[in-house]
């Protein structure tokens, strides 16, 4: 998965939010509980990228890079 | 009510001199030393309850930790002589003994709690012939999903598990936080439980003031207002009745429940130890969902954590939502899994709170409500995109501002009245029954006189004040800045308490309201 097809999958839920620049996304409450699991069953079903109960912590996903950061590895392991 | 009785002050004052005479190393053991006297003191019988649970987990999340160590070790040695393979079959091997441990002592200590706190009602939901009057130990919902929380941390591997018993127990039976949480987490908690604070006066006076504001807001609102707040029976309910009702409820409830949140996190302050924050203005919410990130936080988040996350990632529901959206798409029934994960977690929310229907049903009317919204949010999108510019005036804030609070108070006639039908009568008659002259006549036959609506407003216009005010960060840090400062506050709070508190003759402190939870 690229940096890109993540930045469409966040726009489609945001499409107000920067999310290139935006390090508050959890934080600042601008990303919801049930837009983080849309995120995970998202990235589950088109990238099969499969995130555990214990990558759900406001560090990943505070940003896209940190998300993006742990996606990759993810994809490695 | 044990927050405000002269025995509580007494232990907290004596354990402060013992905490700062003591050397750093010492002091977490002066805190735990206090936690089994305030627990003794709450009432003995209670005290094997919460060791079951002390021991179980701290036994439990060792022998977690081992395996763990084991596997790493394991894995290390014979990354290179086995086969991917033979790794992965021997990694599984030691998650099946770790989850069968762990499991082992959920089932102990939420068998403890679901027997003391549920058999009762479910011998009387299924008319049994006979009745249990358990005794139901101080705080137990509270420390049994704290413990269980730590657990599934420590089997996660997102902390390794404390080895010092003592420390474990301290985490476990923190004192102010038996009562009514804050739910803390140990990889928080733990960094300034431990550690032994530096005697700092001007902290000391920080947590003073935490502790007379929550006092005044428990004894200026929240008890005066239990006065005001009976339930309204009769031939039928009236609407204007029931509104008023469900007002000084909230009005109540929040008084309630952040003066005893304040009181414990003071507490805390006191001794340097840092609780985590339970509310963020909760009544300043423009959506539901927004509420519950900002009202009984460390509850909502535990849910969220540890049921609704885990549930919506497990292996079933996201098989179940993608054989859901190959067939009918990104609509409704896509989303059905995570409805039922929603559904599944308010209700385990509301059975969290007691034993009852009502807490059933009340958890169950939030999960209904969240999801209408979410089902909705496309019809929001159409209008804000008909009415640019709208969303972000002053007057639509304030309208959502409202319509939440009014929300709320609708879900939570679950608390006010006794049973379903009784809720009913009360909601059907907002629309059906109003009757907004009856105000008039039936407040000069309440108990409650001129002086006390003063007080009650002007402390509420208080606390709105200070909400406003303090914003995102802590009133405290912004205005009270300087020790004067903070002192004189300290010391106005007090005797505000003393002057308008509802205590003395005539007046009994009530236990607080989440305390029964």
């Amino acid at each position: 998965m690229t940096f890109q097809q993540l930045l469409i999958l966040l726009r489609d839920l945001h499409p107000d939010i920067d999310f290139t620049a935006e390090e508050g996304l959890i934080d600042r409450k601008i990303l919801t509980s049930f837009d983080v699991v849309s995120i995970v069953a998202e990235l589950s079903e088109t990238y099969d990228v499969e995130l555990r109960a214990v990558d759900i912590v406001p560090e990943n996903f505070n940003s896209a890079w940190a998300l993006f950061a742990l996606i990759e590895r993810i994809e490695n392991e | 009510m044990i927050f405000l009785s002269s025995g509580f002050l007494l232990l907290v004052g004596a354990l402060l001199i013992i905490y700062y005479v003591l050397p750093k190393r010492f002091r977490y053991l002066t805190l735990l030393a206090g936690s089994v006297v305030f627990y003794a003191l709450a009432g003995k019988r209670y005290l094997p309850f919460l060791g079951v649970t002390i021991v179980s987990v701290y036994a439990t999340a060792r022998l977690l930790g081992r395996s763990q160590d084991r596997q790493k070790q394991y894995v290390t040695e014979h990354k290179k002589d086995l086969s991917k393979e033979a790794l992965a079959a021997y990694k599984k091997g030691e998650g099946k003994k770790r989850t069968a441990m762990f499991l082992a002592c959920l089932l102990i200590n939420l068998g403890l709690l679901g027997a003391l706190k549920y058999t009762g009602f479910l011998l009387s939901a299924l008319r049994a012939p006979w009745e249990v009057h358990w005794v139901l130990p101080l705080g137990i919902s509270f420390y049994t999903f704290q413990s269980i929380g730590y657990l599934i941390d420590v089997k996660r591997g997102k902390y390794p598990p404390e080895r010092n018993f003592l420390k474990y127990a301290l985490f476990a039976s923190f004192f102010p936080q038996m009562i009514q949480g804050p739910i803390s987490r140990c990889d928080m908690l733990s960094k300034t439980l431990y550690e032994g604070a530096d005697f700092d006066l001007d902290r000391i006076g920080r947590g003073l003031v935490r502790i007379a504001w929550g006092a005044a807001k428990k004894l200026i609102v929240a008890d005066r207002l239990i006065r005001f707040a009976l339930p309204v029976f009769g031939s039928g309910y009236t609407g204007s009745l029931v509104l008023l009702q469900m007002v000084l409820y909230a009005m109540r409830l929040y008084a309630d429940f952040t003066g005893g949140i304040d009181m414990a996190l003071g507490v805390g302050e006191l001794f340097g130890v840092i609780l985590p924050e339970n509310f963020d203005r909760p009544y300043l919410s423009k959506s539901i969902e927004e509420y519950w990130t900002r009202w009984h936080m460390t509850m909502g988040s535990w849910f969220r954590d540890y049921v609704f996350y885990p549930l919506n990632v497990s292996k079933p529901f996201l098989k179940w939502t993608k054989a859901l959206r190959t067939r009918f798409g990104n609509g409704f029934l896509s989303r059905l899994p995570l409805y039922t994960a929603t559904l599944v977690t308010w209700l385990a929310t509301g059975v969290w709170h007691g034993a009852g229907w009502n807490y059933a049903l009340w958890g169950l009317t939030n999960g209904v409500v969240i999801i209408l919204s979410l089902t909705l949010k496309p019809l929001y999108e159409r209008f804000h995109r008909r009415f640019p510019g709208l969303k972000a005036t002053r007057g639509y804030g304030a309208f959502e501002i409202v319509r939440t609070f009014l929300l709320m108070c609708l879900i939570r006639l679950w608390d006010i009245y006794p049973t379903p039908w009784h809720v009913w009568s009360a909601f059907s008659s907002l629309f059906v029954n109003f009757r907004s002259g009856v105000l008039g006549s039936i407040l000069p036959e309440l108990s409650v006189g001129t002086g006390d609506w003063i007080v009650v407003l002007a402390m509420t216009a208080l606390m709105l004040f200070v909400s406003l005010k303090k914003g995102e960060g802590s009133f405290r840090t912004k205005y009270l800045n300087t020790s004067v400062r903070l002192w004189t506050a300290a010391a106005l709070l007090l005797i505000l308490t003393l002057l308008l508190g509802a205590y003395g003759p005539g007046y009994t402190a009530s236990d607080f309201i989440y305390g029964q939870f």
